[in-house]
């Protein structure tokens, strides 16, 4: 009761800041994702742009305050009249007086409205790159494989190679070292390093699963066991190596174990059994599914996005999961409907309807919901943390999620025994943690009868892309081929071994990858990543 | 007390003899009103030429995993073992600033530059590294990198040299230069004139070790 009543006040404090950004929005506003498309359309080749909006950050410290070229843009549009104007009117300006024109910024990626001091003090030097690297041991003039090499030992294999090894490489024939370099590579992404648990693939599925230790259940169990993200780790991991289609991550119907050791291996299964340890809720449902811990049927899995954790980690108590949707378009596509980013219009045939009484249909929430909701229908019935048995909220009715505090679950007498029954022994109105359920949005619909009386009507196709899917499979297939997807990929993979945001100088070598990556890679990452390694943002010191 | 105050004499020895290094004697050289930033290219490049800046140079700090590593097969200890405080692996205390991520604390993303106490904490695990390597080197053992150092001589001789190549090597993987050398011929000038006897050698060797161990090149990559 009391893990929901936290839940409940979370919403609440969620929803007061929701409050306070409309009164925001009461006032004129250009910090909105057609301002954003116009500057991106002014400065087209602008790293950043990628998406088509520039970022909130160009203009803002932090919404409403204005960094120096937001100040300046907002005098020029009192002065030229309409946003377009205005940005033209000050591109070449200097806004933030470091020396650079906002266009200049633009195309060399830097941020217009901060001022970089280096753009000021940076000396000239107008010597040839030859002789600015003579005596530096660095080929100034592009691909140096020293460099690369001695730079792949570091991302890929989590150390310095020996001054004996890097001796032997220097004296290595052109066509050697790039064969020494590309082995360097597959051969530690089959280290520990690389794929193992903690390492560098394991850290980079966090950014995605965002784990919450306190709520694990199985291996590294918290204090109140609700779904085993380590399931979702390797779903990720395992579709990022070897000869795996990177695109599984969010379509595979199957599910992935791993097993330890002096080399990781990840192998896809049907089914996860039941964790032993720290089971917790998973228990309660899993002994309706042959004591597994995933409860999705095959035909209704799409990777990632339809586990336990995702259910009952992400989408807890929401009858709509608007913010499930949200996270896996923002870590997956790149997209963050919270910047503004991704809202396509879903077309004129939807209409958007405030089925779980949010009051989504108002203007001012309309712009985003209309997106987002189209977005989220498809995840409707995959359910989380909300248990409906037999016409009974158990959430309300006590102490189920408490029961699984500490990895045990206690049940109440009555459902104890109906637990041991088994699903069979039912019809309609079972809704269980986890699991995939036609009817849910009719239960739930039943369940919140007073606060959510249109619930019934959510329909479970949608919208992603501004393509429209009818299921959730469906969603992950159209989301997997797009190029936001692809760009994702790429950008995490940029950000990991580059360090830094495509610029002007690297934007072409950015964009061949992801065309690569859909095409000649034919989604491998191990492919993708041979290529990027070769390439001069990678290997140009 | 007096153990103390050596190390603290110590410390400052490092600290101004840092000119002596060849990278902070190139920085020095650049554009005196506004210091520029260090780059791949400098950094690298020793006293041996005058290398202009690459236009690129991007530089990425070593995350938490790469420092380990590389300290540890530097240095020849074991990885859980450079740097011990309360009887606990000091680098764990400084995961976050030195680039990791910590999935209890909702820290799911690494810090791509490091922050201001990221060097606090790079300086004082190579210190107490130094420091472990030192000791056993100097303890009776079969030493890996400090071999033959003369305890009390103030002379920079065939061994200094012998173990400055070493760390460079292991550290850097290339051989120290010219500059290199008399930066570290001038740290034992500094050291033998703030410490005496016996703790002449031991206590460069440990203020070698840290100057390399924390010099840009080693810790940027």
């Amino acid at each position: 009761m009391a893990f929901r009543l936290a839940f409940t006040q979370a919403r609440a404090a969620v929803m007061a800041l929701y409050v306070v950004a409309l009164m925001g929005v009461s006032q004129p506003a250009l910090g909105n994702a057609a301002n954003a498309r116009s500057l991106c359309a002014a400065a087209p080749d602008a790293p950043g742009c990628g998406t088509g909006q520039a970022e909130c950050a160009t203009c803002h410290t932090g919404a409403p305050s204005l960094n120096p070229y937001g100040s300046c843009l907002k005098d020029a549009i009192g002065r030229a009249g309409s946003v377009d104007a205005a940005i033209k009117a000050v591109m070449r300006n200097d806004c933030d007086g470091d020396g650079a024109s906002n266009f200049d910024e633009f195309v060399s990626g830097t941020a217009p409205g901060v001022a970089d001091e280096s753009q000021k003090s940076r000396p000239g030097d107008d010597r040839s790159c030859d002789a600015r690297g003579a005596g530096s041991g660095y080929n100034l003039c592009g691909y140096d494989h020293d460099y690369a090499y001695k730079r792949v030992y570091q991302d890929f294999c989590g150390i310095s190679p020996t001054f004996e090894a890097f001796q032997e490489f220097k004296e290595l024939p052109l066509t050697d070292k790039e064969q020494r370099i590309a082995s360097t590579v597959d051969a530690c992404m089959k280290s520990n390093f690389w794929r193992g648990k903690g390492g560098i693939l394991w850290d980079m599925a966090g950014v995605k699963v965002r784990p919450l230790s306190v709520i694990k259940a199985g291996d590294d169990g918290g204090e109140i066991p609700l779904a085993d993200y380590y399931d979702d780790y390797n779903l990720y991991i395992y579709h990022h190596v070897d000869d795996a289609d990177v695109r599984g991550v969010l379509t595979a119907n199957y599910y992935v174990t791993r097993r330890d050791g002096a080399e990781t291996s990840y192998t896809p299964t049907e089914n996860v059994p039941l964790t032993t340890k720290k089971a917790g809720v998973l228990a309660v449902t899993g002994s309706f599914y042959n004591s597994t811990q995933q409860f999705v049927p095959k035909d209704k899995r799409a990777g990632v996005l339809s586990t336990s954790w995702a259910q009952n980690g992400l989408t807890m108590f929401a009858s709509i999961p608007r913010s499930t949707a949200a996270h896996f378009y923002r870590v997956y596509l790149g997209l963050d409907i919270s910047k503004n980013q991704g809202l396509v219009e879903p077309g004129s045939n939807f209409r958007l309807v405030d089925y779980d009484n949010k009051d989504v249909t108002r203007p001012a929430c309309a712009a985003c919901h209309r997106s987002l909701d189209a977005l989220t229908y498809p995840f409707t019935k995959y359910n989380g943390l909300t248990f409906q048995i037999l016409g009974r909220d158990i959430n309300s009715a006590g102490g189920f999620v408490g029961g699984a505090v500490g990895g045990t679950v206690s049940l109440p007498p009555f459902l104890a025994s109906i637990v041991q029954g088994g699903s069979s022994a039912f019809g309609g109105d079972l809704l269980l943690l986890g699991e995939y359920n036609e009817n849910r949005m009719k239960i739930l619909a039943k369940m919140n009868a007073t606060t959510e009386p249109n619930l019934a009507s959510t329909p479970s196709s949608g919208f992603i892309l501004g393509r429209p899917v009818n299921s959730l499979p469906e969603w992950g297939r159209v989301a997997a081929s797009s190029n936001e997807y692809a760009r994702q990929i790429v950008h995490d993979y940029w950000r990991q071994l580059i360090g830094e945001e495509p610029n002007a100088e690297t934007e072409d070598d950015f964009e061949s990858l992801v065309e690569n990556l859909k095409t000649k890679h034919n989604y491998r990452v191990r492919n993708l990543l041979l290529d990027l390694v070769t390439r001069d943002a990678y290997g140009a010191p | 007390m007096a153990h103390h105050k050596t190390k603290i004499l110590a410390m400052i020895g490092m600290l101004i003899l840092m000119d002596g290094c060849s990278w902070f004697k190139k920085k020095g050289r650049g554009n005196q009103a506004a210091p520029r930033k260090p780059k791949s290219a400098d950094i690298r490049s020793g006293d041996d030429g005058e290398p202009g800046l690459s236009h690129r140079a991007n530089v990425r700090f070593k995350k938490i995993f790469l420092l380990r590593n590389d300290y540890a097969r530097a240095l020849q200890l074991p990885p859980n073992q450079l740097c011990v405080e309360a009887g606990k692996d000091c680098l764990e205390n400084y995961n976050i600033v030195l680039g990791g991520v910590d999935a209890n604390l909702m820290l799911y993303e690494r810090i791509e530059k490091p922050v201001p106490t990221s060097p606090i904490a790079i300086e004082r695990v190579a210190l107490q590294a130094c420091a472990r390597r030192v000791d056993l080197d100097f303890g009776g053992g079969s030493p890996l990198i400090f071999t033959r150092i003369p305890a009390s001589s103030t002379n920079f001789t065939d061994a200094h040299k012998d173990a400055v190549q070493r760390l460079y090597r292991n550290f850097l993987q290339r051989d120290p230069t010219d500059g290199d050398y008399a930066g570290h011929e001038k740290l034992l000038d500094s050291v033998s004139s703030m410490v005496s006897g016996n703790e002449i050698g031991k206590t460069w060797a440990k203020s070698a070790c840290w100057m390399v161990a924390t010099q840009l090149e080693s810790v940027l990559y």
